[in-house]
C-alpha cells in the first residue's frame, strides 16, 4: 500500500469514530411506536399494547412486552425480520425495499408545554 | 471503437455480471443492510487501471443495468447506480490522485456504501441510514482493501 492509501484509510477510520460519537441517540425510554411508510407515519401504537399491525400488506409488525418487531416481509432479504425487537429509541427498525421504519419514541399525553 | 476494445469490454463486463451472480449465491449472515462482497468490483479496478476510464465507466453502466435487470428490479437498480456512480467516481478521483490500486479500491467501497445510504435516506425521506455510517464507512474500507488485493495479484500474472 502507497502512504496515501494509508492516510485515507486512517481518515476514514477516524470519520467513522467522529459519527459514531455525535450520531444523535434515540432516548432510552419512549412508550410510543411509530411506523412510517414512505416518509410518513403509518400508524401510532403504545409499546404497551399488544397488537399485530399489518402495514399495507407488504410488512406486519407485531408489538408484544413491550417490544416491536417485524414478523413479516415480502421482500427477498428480509433484513427487518433479522434486525430482531427494539423496545427503547437507540435502535430502528428499517425495511429499506417496502420504505418502511419502525421508531420508538418518548411521547407523553401533552402536545405542547408553553412557557 | 476497435473491435478490440468491444470484446475486453464485453468480456469484463461478462465477468463482473458473473461474479455478482455468485456472490448473491452466497449472502452474508449479518442484519445490516448494504453489507456485500462486492467482487465484481475487482472487474471494475481491473478496468479503470489497465484500460481507461471511460471503458471501465462503460462496464460498470452496463454491469449495474444488466444485473438489476436480470436479478434485481427498478429499486434495485436505483440503488445499486447509485453506488456504482458513487464508488466509480471515487476510485477514479483517487487513481488521478495518486493512490495505490488497494486505496483507490478502498474509497470504492467506502463511497459505494455512501451512494446506497444516500438513496435509502431519498427512498425512505428520512436520515434514519445515517445512523449506518459508522458502520458501513470501515466496512466498505475493509471490503475494499480485500478487492483491491485480489486485483493486485490479477493484475501481477496479466
Amino acid at each position: 500500500m502507497k502512504r496515501k492509501d494509508v492516510v485515507f484509510l486512517a481518515s476514514i477510520l477516524i470519520l467513522s469514530a467522529v459519527i459514531y460519537i455525535f450520531l444523535p441517540r434515540g432516548e432510552n425510554g419512549g412508550n410510543t411506536v411509530i411506523i412510517k411508510k414512505n416518509g410518513r407515519v403509518f400508524a401510532e401504537k403504545s409499546l404497551y399494547d399488544s397488537c399485530e399491525i399489518d402495514i399495507d400488506g407488504s410488512n406486519t409488525a407485531v408489538i408484544k412486552n413491550g417490544e416491536v418487531y417485524m414478523k413479516s416481509a415480502d421482500c427477498p432479504d428480509k433484513l427487518c425480520v433479522k434486525q430482531g425487537a427494539v423496545h427503547d429509541g437507540s435502535k430502528k427498525i428499517i425495511c429499506l425495499p417496502n420504505r418502511v421504519i419502525i421508531e420508538v419514541t418518548k411521547k407523553s399525553d401533552i402536545d405542547a408545554v408553553v412557557r | 471503437m476497435k473491435n478490440s476494445d468491444l470484446a475486453q469490454m464485453s468480456l469484463l463486463t461478462a465477468l463482473a455480471l458473473i461474479f455478482g451472480y455468485i456472490e448473491s449465491l452466497f449472502p452474508i449472515p449479518v442484519p445490516i443492510p448494504g453489507i456485500k462482497l462486492g467482487f465484481s468490483n475487482i472487474v471494475i479496478l481491473f478496468a479503470l487501471n489497465r484500460l481507461d476510464s471511460v471503458k471501465a465507466f462503460t462496464v460498470m453502466l452496463l454491469k449495474v443495468f444488466i444485473s438489476s435487470l436480470l436479478f434485481g428490479g427498478m429499486s434495485a437498480l436505483f440503488y445499486s447506480l447509485a453506488g456504482g456512480l458513487f464508488a466509480f467516481f471515487a476510485m477514479l478521483a483517487a487513481q488521478r490522485s495518486g493512490f495505490g490500486v488497494i486505496g483507490e479500491s478502498a474509497a470504492g467501497g467506502v463511497f459505494h456504501n455512501i451512494g446506497q445510504l444516500t438513496a435509502a435516506a431519498i427512498m425512505l425521506g428520512s436520515s434514519a441510514p445515517i445512523a449506518y455510517l459508522p458502520i458501513l464507512l470501515p466496512a466498505g474500507a475493509v471490503i475494499g482493501i480485500i478487492t483491491g488485493s485480489v486485483c493486485k495479484a490479477v493484475m501481477k500474472k496479466i
